[in-house]
């Protein structure tokens, strides 16, 4: 692991979203925080609320960093997007990030997968 | 024990600086040679320490944080405090899913993801005085009879 080249990208999140039917991805890259959630939930909540989506699955396959920040930002647009009766699903690669997760109970809420195919398989 | 090496760090409570101070722990902790893994298990129980003494010691105004670390040759003590507004009862706050910030979307789970990740958590709290979380962890992947 190499700690003297940081650059700017370590500390940055990235966001791309793409859709399949009224499934809307997030496909989350980077460090989630504390730092970096506003600007994710944001990002999301807006594409949330367009009545084209319905669903959502949260991709976290490239984030290398996530703390209990993550947690609540998960469970947060996991109420907006129920709240327009569409479904939450996750995918998570990572070890550490997944016992974050099952630590707070999230796998017991929502669906939890280690490839955006099953997700998307499993609405 | 005496520590191998130490480092200091002071910072302001500013978000930014989350990052800041778990990848420079990480890199303090990286010169005795840890495993990925149990660097990362620093990484977050820093950035939950820090975040804490940001949002709730500071309740996001600016105050000073101090981080320091002791290193020993398979182990580090890692203290991170501030002068914030201190906790009210820290046997509740140690709870997990306690939190008093629901509205912020925090979800009570920093104590117990940094009980988890470390051996050791001891935490000293005054009401508008501060907070010091101190937290141990040993590296199970160095043997301390080697060099
Ligand atoms: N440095 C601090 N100063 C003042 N209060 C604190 C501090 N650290 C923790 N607390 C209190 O302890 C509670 C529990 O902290 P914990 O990190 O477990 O959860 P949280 O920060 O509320 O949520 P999460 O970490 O899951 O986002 C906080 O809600 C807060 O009331
Ligand atoms: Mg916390």
């Amino acid at each position: 692991m190499c700690y003297g080249l940081l650059t700017r990208r370590d500390f940055d999140l990235q966001v791309k979203f793409s859709n399949r039917g009224p499934t809307l991805i997030a496909k989350v890259a980077g460090e989630l925080d504390h730092h970096s959630t506003g600007y994710l939930r944001q990002k999301m909540d807006y594409e949330i609320i367009k009545a084209t989506n319905k669903n959502l699955i949260m991709d976290f396959s490239d984030t290398g960093f996530m703390d209990s920040s993550g947690i609540g930002l998960i469970i947060g647009r996991y109420k907006n997007v129920k709240s327009m009766n569409g479904e939450t699903v996750l995918v998570v690669k990572d070890s550490r990030i997944a016992k974050i997760l099952e630590m707070a109970g999230i796998n017991k809420m929502m669906p939890v997968f280690t490839s955006v195919n099953e997700a998307f398989e499993s609405l | 024990m005496h520590p191998i090496n130490e480092m200091n760090l002071k910072f302001l409570s500013k978000s930014n600086n989350e990052a800041f101070a778990r990848v420079a722990a990480a890199a303090f902790v990286s010169q005795i040679d840890p495993t990925v893994e149990e660097l990362a298990d620093i990484k977050t129980a820093v950035s939950e320490a820090v975040t804490n003494a940001i949002i709730h010691g500071y309740e996001n105004s600016h105050g000073w944080i101090e981080m320091y670390c002791k290193l020993f040759k398979n182990a580090v003590e890692i203290v991170i405090k501030d002068n914030g507004k201190g906790i009210e009862d820290v046997e509740l706050a140690r709870q997990p899913l306690y939190t008093s910030r629901p509205e912020l979307e925090r979800s009570g789970m920093g104590f117990t993801v940094m009980e988890s990740f470390m051996d050791k958590l001891d935490v000293l709290s005054a009401e508008s005085e501060g907070t010091v979380i101190t937290m141990y962890k040993t590296f199970k992947s160095i043997d301390v009879k080697e060099s």
